[in-house]
């Protein structure tokens, strides 16, 4: 049973004052692709005319499963500006030591195709939208009451604000809980690391040069034993082959 | 052609058409959106329609030039709607006939500037599963409703959960262990009481902890089929008192009043559950529990014939005989339990319940025999039990647990309970007889268990102690007379007093040794169990048939069994996600009896396969061969035979017989789309063999039956349930078939029957947002049987059930439901039952609870022959309206 709040604040929004802040809950799969681990979060999108800012805080602590475990996120994880003048979306990335870059990537390159299906969440007139994107199915419900075309994390494109967005196995959840007024100044990092490709060739590097680590680890003058490592890698948006 | 200008207009004509058919043929739609200042807008979205559908054709949204370009339209589209929106200028509507329309120029649109209103909007929404490693957490909030009281029926409503009639919770087919409190345990396996009783408002979060196991240091180490419940409290009923009054009255001098106090604080936690009530609902979740195991059982309804419910608990029960049927019950229940954390490692724990429960059956019938036109035969029966059963139990437990080395516990549990029973049958007519049975059952039980465990390394070493001591006694009095007006015959009389003593000690010590890895995990031990068995007993029977009054009074029985076991199990994961197992057990058992002393080796073993795809998604698949199962303590004769002057003096046992089962299980729980597959199959063969010696009135004599039996029982079921949003409702259908073979032979003589059963259910709950619901559920119950070489029996049974259920935006909701039973053609049922709520307040909520409104269940059974005709019918009653007020506090 969910219950509903509705506070009926009048903004007039001039011209030039599209700022709002938006909270989604979100539940997140840490064990996506190996298994079942959800975490709950709070997901924040700040917008501020044509740029915005999403970002999600635990709402509660990673739980490591054994000493091995170790959880390497950012304090503001899924970190994602966009700026819709520039046509610019920036992620933000943490390196095998947990320092963080930014990459650029493209804006918005997903193919969204827009089901007859409608629901109403709240009081707003929802629309179901399906993609494709990196490997993973998404479906987003967005509404065209309000015509802005952003959404949480990356995804957005769609001719209204998106009001709950989940990938089809459920990895991910995210579902709206506020729409406010907020003076908000969204201003985009400059330093940026890496454009989308050249993180994934050095990803795919560091790959490489871990899996010729355990080989080479795992020969040698070790003539009884018989060991053997298997690096498996899992990224949320899938690495190209 | 080149040089002539009318001829290079016509072919730049053509080329143009050729070109824009071509766009047309592509479905673009493309043009700049600006303002009033003819400045470009960014941002604005622009959505494409057809006329008479809501559906979105194509979108686009301006960038910073304000242009925008619509591709892949379907390029025969009549009539298009194209919207244009942006949250700082006013919307335009732009309705175009086709796409031919629009070419060849691009659209240049002007929006008008306007402050946009925008609500703010603030939702409280909560994800109502989330799924852990080992644990699904549901959220309490998303899973509350108007017939949601107590935490049973909060359980119910979440996927996966299953409650039988006795209260006993199962999880994805897997039974529940335990219901921990915020992590505690009170209630041991007691735990209806607690869900029972506790009010469902005080829970916030439900925890299923899969392959749960009660001592901490097992979890990682042992795989368990087992499943813990943890009921994590709302923060802001911590760490104070709080807890719900229910008091209500009825027509007929019914009633019923309860309460229940929580106090979860983060030392100690106590819970306090009374009832009182004498409108058939259980009062206390059941301390009787425990008293299961001595036999005892528990009647909740009529089963169909593949073993399932027919009748549900609570609708009305079928009286056994009478024209006028009464059922009165008077029952009280009270239990507190608590719990004590000392220091960091100390925890005691103590539950102390006490049951009252008592009903009362009348009944009336008149049954008449036309023999002649001149002669009547007839007979008035009136019938009357009593049954009050009193009972107690008490349990203490301390635990030490030594951070991540050591847990060492001790439970002591006492056992008690004073069962009377009353019937008496008076006929009056062409018969004059009485009977008058009066059977009294003492019980008391101790029982002392400490476990040790200890963490070497990778592997638990586990040491357990267990001392029973205990029995029950039985007194039984029968005395019956009977007088034969009719034929004129003397009176005869019969006077039959017995009495047994039941005595039974046993002493248990075991250890056992776990390990686990990511790919191999084992268990071994060795059990030893000594077990004294005795029964007393004495009977005199005074008759006019037989003179002088006999008596007898001696120890005729007494047993001691010792056994010696061996055990290993053996885990390998030749997958990621898959477990194979071996297990095996090796023992002798050495039992001397009245007749006998013998000793024989015993095994069993099982190989079993199970795949985890997912948390909520597995297949199991398990082989069990054994030799010398404990069966034989089933035939060991508890009660007394009552009513047919006999004593069932003799032993039983069974010898060691090999028996085999295979079962194979298959559980997908989708919670998030809300669909739940469970599908089963086993077969069971199982031999026994034992013998009775009888001292048997009134031929003082011992005979002796040997009896073995030679069972198949198969069992198959496929149970699916889902939300259809197209139906916006969840659908669910049942098929189980199931078929037994029973072989027998008594003193070798040969005798076998075969049934089988096919029960297919569906049903259908719709979740419309509108004040207006219904629940509709059928079911078909096909049984049939032979005995030896007899016909067939052929049974059809039919069940349906209908539930209209109306929220208003207020406070009210009230559900009716409308049962219909046919279980064979002279026997039908109607039953109507009511449940309405007025919430007064946050905290006060009246109600109207009906039961058995329609009061027409009636069976009428008639025969008519020449010279003779006969009928009996009955009715049901129990009809009332309880107004009932719940105040939580």
């Amino acid at each position: 049973m969910r219950i509903v709040f509705v506070l009926f604040t009048v903004l007039a929004m001039s011209a030039n004052g599209q700022n709002l802040k938006i909270e989604y809950q979100v539940r997140f799969n840490d064990m996506y692709d190996r298994g079942r681990s959800d975490r709950l979060h709070n997901g924040q999108l700040l917008i501020s005319e044509n740029r915005s800012r999403y970002f999600t805080t635990e709402t509660e602590k990673y739980k490591p499963r054994n000493e091995n475990d170790i959880l390497m996120m950012p304090d503001t994880a899924n970190q994602v500006f966009v700026n819709l003048s520039t046509g610019m979306l920036l992620s933000q990335e943490a390196d095998m030591k947990g320092k963080t870059f930014f990459v650029s990537d493209s804006l918005y390159p997903m193919k969204w195709e827009i089901s007859p299906e409608e629901r109403m969440i709240d009081s707003l007139n929802c629309i179901k939208a399906i993609c494709s994107f990196r490997g993973r199915n998404y479906i987003a419900w967005f509404t065209p009451d309000i015509p802005i075309p952003f959404g949480p994390w990356k995804m957005g494109g769609l001719p209204g604000l998106i009001i709950d967005l989940q990938d089809s196995e459920e990895n991910m959840l995210v579902k709206l809980k506020s729409i406010v007024r907020q003076d908000i100044n969204v201003s985009i990092p400059a330093d940026i690391r890496f454009t989308k490709d050249q993180h994934v060739a050095e990803i795919k590097k560091l790959i490489q040069r871990l899996k010729d680590n355990a080989r080479a680890s795992s020969t040698g003058d070790c003539v009884t034993c018989q060991q053997q490592s298997v690096i498996e890698f899992f990224a949320w948006e899938k690495i190209p082959q | 052609m080149g040089k002539d200008p009318t001829m290079r207009m016509i072919m730049f004509g053509i080329l143009q058409l050729a070109v824009y058919g071509l766009m047309g043929q592509e479905g673009i739609i493309a043009g700049i959106v600006v303002n009033s200042m003819r400045q470009p807008i960014q941002g604005v979205t622009i959505t494409v329609r057809s006329v008479d559908s809501t559906k979105i054709l194509g979108y686009a949204i301006t960038g910073k030039s304000g242009s925008f370009r619509i591709k892949d339209l379907p390029p025969r589209l009549e009539q298009l709607v194209l919207e244009f929106r942006h949250i700082s200028f006013e919307s335009r509507l732009l309705s175009v006939k086709g796409l031919q329309q629009l070419w060849p120029a691009s659209l240049d649109i002007e929006l008008k500037e306007k402050a946009t209103e925008l609500r703010e909007i603030v939702i409280k929404r909560e994800i109502p599963v989330l799924i852990r490693s080992d644990t699904v957490v549901f959220n309490a909030n998303s899973h509350r409703g108007p017939e949601v009281r107590k935490v049973e029926d909060l359980l119910k409503k979440m996927q996966g959960f299953s409650v039988d009639p006795n209260g006993r919770l199962s999880f994805n087919g897997k039974p529940v262990e335990k219901v921990l409190i915020d992590g505690d345990d009170l209630a041991d396996q007691a735990y209806q009481m607690i869900t029972k009783n506790l009010d469902a408002v005080t829970v916030d979060k439900v925890e299923v902890i899969n392959n749960f196991s009660e001592n901490r240091l097992l979890r990682n180490i042992v795989e368990t089929n087992k499943v813990g419940v943890n009921l994590k409290i709302s923060s802001k009923y911590k760490s104070r008192v709080s807890g719900g009054l229910e008091v209500g009255a009825a027509f007929e001098r019914r009633n019923n009043a309860g309460l229940n106090i929580i106090y979860p604080g983060k030392r100690s936690k106590w819970l306090m559950f009374g009832n009182y009530n004498n409108v058939a609902r259980d009062p206390s979740g059941n301390a009787r529990y425990y008293y299961q195991q001595e036999g005892g059982q528990v009647n909740n309804g009529e089963y169909g014939a593949d073993g399932s419910m027919v009748l549900e608990h609570g609708s009305f029960s079928i009286p056994s005989i009478g024209e006028r049927y009464t059922r009165e019950n008077s029952d009280f229940g009270l239990s507190v339990m608590n719990s004590w954390k000392i220091g960091e490692h100390v925890r005691i724990s103590g539950l102390l319940g006490y049951d009252d429960l008592g009903s009362e059956n009348n009944s009336f019938s008149s049954v008449f025999t036309d023999i002649s036109d001149q002669d009547r035969w007839f007979v008035n029966n009136e019938m009357k039990v009593n049954n009050r059963g009193k009972d107690l139990v008490a349990r203490f437990s301390v635990q030490r647990d030594e951070g991540k080395k050591h847990v060492s516990r001790i439970d002591l549990v006492l056992n008690g309970g004073r069962h009377s029973h009353r019937f008496s049958n008076v006929t009056t007519g062409s018969i004059t007889d009485s009977l008058l049975e009066k059977l009294n059952n003492r019980l008391k039980e101790i029982r002392l268990g400490w476990q040790e465990t200890f963490l070497l390394g990778s592997r638990v070493l586990q040491l357990h102690f267990n001392v029973e001591t205990g029995g029950y006694d039985q007194e039984l009095n029968i005395s019956s007379s009977r007088y034969l007006s009719y034929w004129a015959l003397d009176s005869t009389y019969i006077e039959n007093k017995q009495a047994l003593e039941n005595r039974k000690d046993l002493y248990d010590v075991s250890f056992k040794i776990n390990g686990k890895s990511d790919q191999f995990q084992y268990e071994y031990g060795l059990r030893s169990e000594y077990r004294v068995l005795a029964k007393e007993s004495e009977a005199l029977i005074s008759s006019t048939d037989v003179k002088p009054d006999f008596s007898t009074g001696f120890r005729n029985f007494d047993t001691r069994d010792l056994v010696l076991k061996g055990m290993f199990r053996v885990g390998l994961r030749p997958g990621k996600k898959g477990w194979l197992g071996i297990n095996g057990e090796l023992g002798w058992e050495q039992l001397k009896t009245m007749l006998d002393n013998r000793g024989f080796m015993t095994f069993n073993a099982g190989l079993g396969y199970t795949k985890s795809f997912s948390l909520l998604n597995s297949i199991r698949v398990n082989y069990k061969v054994g030799r010398g199962f404990k069966e034989y303590n089933k035939f060991y004769p508890d009660d007394l035979i009552s009513g047919n002057g006999m004593i069932l003096n003799g032993l039983d046992f069974s010898g060691p017989e090999f028996s085999h089962g295979f079962l194979a299980t298959w559980n997908s729980n989708n919670i998030s789309k809300q669909r739940n597959w469970s599908a089963n199959f086993s077969y069971i063969m199982m031999p026994q063999r034992y013998t009775n010696a009888v001292m048997a009135y009134p031929e003082y004599s011992q005979q002796f039956f040997e009896l073995s039996h030679n069972n198949g029982l198969l069992n198959t079921g496929l149970n699916w349930e889902g939300y259809i949003r197209k139906l916006r409702g969840r659908l669910g259908a049942l098929v189980s078939f199931n078929s037994g073979k029973y072989e027998s032979s008594v003193n070798q003589v040969k005798g076998s029957s075969i049934r089988s059963g096919l029960r297919t259910e569906s049903w259908w709950v719709s979740g419309f947002l509108m004040p207006v619901n219904a629940e509709l559920r059928g079911a078909v119950i096909y049984s049939a049987g032979r005995w030896a070489q007899g016909e067939l029996n052929r049974n059809w049974q039919y069940y349906w059930s209908f539930k209209l259920k109306l929220k208003t935006a207020g406070s009210f909701y009230g559900a009716l439901v409308w049962n219909f039973h046919k279980l064979s053609a002279q026997q039908v049922f109607h039953g109507m039952d009511l449940f309405s709520s007025f919430t007064l307040s946050s905290r006060l909520i009246f109600s109207i609870t009906g039961s058995n409104l329609l009061n027409v269940g009636r069976v009428v059974e008639r025969t008519v022959l020449p010279y003779s005709r006969s009928g009996s019918s009955y009715q049901l009653v129990g009809r009332y309206l309880l107004f009932s007020l719940n105040l939580h506090f």
